[in-house]
């Protein structure tokens, strides 16, 4: 069997396996980098055809509970449109922490926090990137590195290299790119997506928008918008200036999948 | 694909931000979506849950529905399973559910009642008796029961990567046949 036939092959498992079962983060990280590589492929063909199998042989419908439409109907205008912010309709009732567990670990990520920025909240100069990167590298308590990895794509095999840093309990980290290839801000930015284990994957958070630069090495701060629970992939993506508040996320250019390393 | 391209309906009244068509959207399709909810989720209150973040993801994506490729219900079904299917591996993830094996739905759709479920269901049904019966199984097993692949290849103790073609072969076969619009014989008899 030729690479590309092996190769359509293979996307076309992950595919029928997503519309069936789903994906993992790492087999949805690998259907994209071969739907990146291969052109012609209709994304959505296998998720239809289950959608129409369902039509014809799932359960009968049955009429949607009036008060159940009525808080649907209240609640979805006001949240499209964003990351995913549905309300629960009721105080979910499978929490398994106790409920001071989220103070306590408040208080601890401050504490940590206060710590391991002490020397910034000192008059002077803000750090550099660089340096604030080296400083959480010294200090989280829990810090996460990993390298890059391109995809297939022209513009991510220029870059040469570089790694995500990260700390869940600071809610902190910085990516570094070295040799970033560049980018024109009025046409298109890089975009980073930091997927969370305790979140849908449909909905990465977004990490930033930001340009390449012109130093060799390049220092970028994450910001998340939201609160990182555990990081299981960092994704950067191009998009449009200004970014995008959900990603087709055509193209994925590198992806850092924390357990990967040696 | 032989229908009417309706291009006021919900959907696409919804992306261009009519403010009504999300009732209507609730009231044609709620209860699609909330027979989708109730087959997913373990507790009542988690289906209705889901069905607030399906029409969500409806209202984010709407923009995306293209009449001339699929119908509305169908585009609704697929927005609504990939939501369910999230939620319910990340359930699994948490060890919060017991994977769904073989639990065969009591008022699973029989031939014969597709037509007060819309022309989608009768055309759908009609293309699913074209399908071989390895096929129809285990796309029954995986779509309508949740069941894993590795489930069903143990559940009938075929081999993973036969199960794997009999689904990737059925889906395949049966978007021919509801794009053709013309599923009117007999079982095919390709594996």
């Amino acid at each position: 069997m030729s690479d590309a036939a092996e190769q359509r092959e293979q996307l076309d498992e992950l595919l029928v396996q997503r519309a069936v079962e789903g994906l993992d983060p790492v087999d949805s990280a690998e259907l994209e980098r071969l739907l990146a590589r291969t052109g012609d492929v209709d994304p959505d063909a296998f998720d239809e055809a289950a959608a129409w199998f369902w039509l014809g042989a799932g359960d009968a419908e049955q009429p949607l509970p009036r008060a159940v439409a009525e808080r649907t109907l209240a609640a979805v205008p006001a949240e499209g449109g964003g990351e995913s912010r549905v309300t629960p309709l009721r105080p979910r009732r499978t929490r398994r922490t106790a409920p001071w567990g989220g103070w306590l670990a408040a208080a601890a990520a401050l504490l940590l926090a206060l710590a391991g920025w002490w020397p910034r909240l000192q008059p002077g100069e803000p750090p550099s990137p660089a340096a604030a990167r080296d400083e959480l590298i010294a200090t989280a308590p829990d810090l996460t590195r990993v390298e890059w990895n391109s995809t297939d794509h022209p513009r991510a095999q220029r870059l040469a290299g570089g790694y995500v840093v990260w700390s869940d309990a600071l809610q902190e980290g910085y990516m570094t790119f070295r040799s970033m290839p560049d980018n024109d801000p009025n046409r298109h930015q890089y975009q980073l997506w930091v997927f969370d284990a305790a979140r849908s994957d449909q909905y990465p958070v977004d990490g930033g928008v930001f340009d390449a630069g012109e130093d060799r090495e390049v220092v970028i701060p994450i910001r998340t918008r939201l609160p990182v629970q555990q990081a299981k992939l960092f994704a950067v993506t191009l998009e449009p200036p200004g970014g995008v508040v959900v990603s087709d996320r055509d193209p994925i250019l590198w992806v850092a999948r924390p357990g990967t390393e040696s | 694909m032989n229908r009417e391209v309706d291009d006021t309906g919900a959907l696409a009244r919804l992306a261009a931000g009519d403010a009504t068509a999300l009732q209507d959207a609730i009231r044609d399709y709620g209860g699609l979506v909330w027979s989708l909810a109730l087959r997913f989720c373990r507790e009542r209150a988690d289906a209705e849950d889901a069905v607030q973040e399906i029409y969500t993801d409806l209202w984010k994506s709407a923009h995306r529905f293209d009449p001339a490729r699929a119908p509305e219900r169908v585009f609704i079904s697929m927005i609504a399973r990939r939501r369910l299917i999230d939620r319910l591996r990340r359930e699994r993830r948490r060890g919060e559910v017991e994977a769904r094996v073989a639990a065969e739905p009591d008022d699973r759709h029989q031939p014969g009642d597709a037509g007060e479920r819309g022309w989608e269901a009768e055309q759908a049904a009609a293309a699913i008796d074209r399908l071989s019966p390895e096929q129809q199984r285990v796309l029954r097993m995986g779509i309508v029961q949740g069941m894993t692949q590795s489930e069903i290849a143990t559940a009938t103790d075929l081999p993973l990567g036969t199960v794997k073609t009999h689904m990737r072969r059925g889906l395949i076969r049966l978007r021919e046949l509801v794009q053709d619009g013309t599923p009117d014989a007999g079982p095919d008899s390709s594996p």
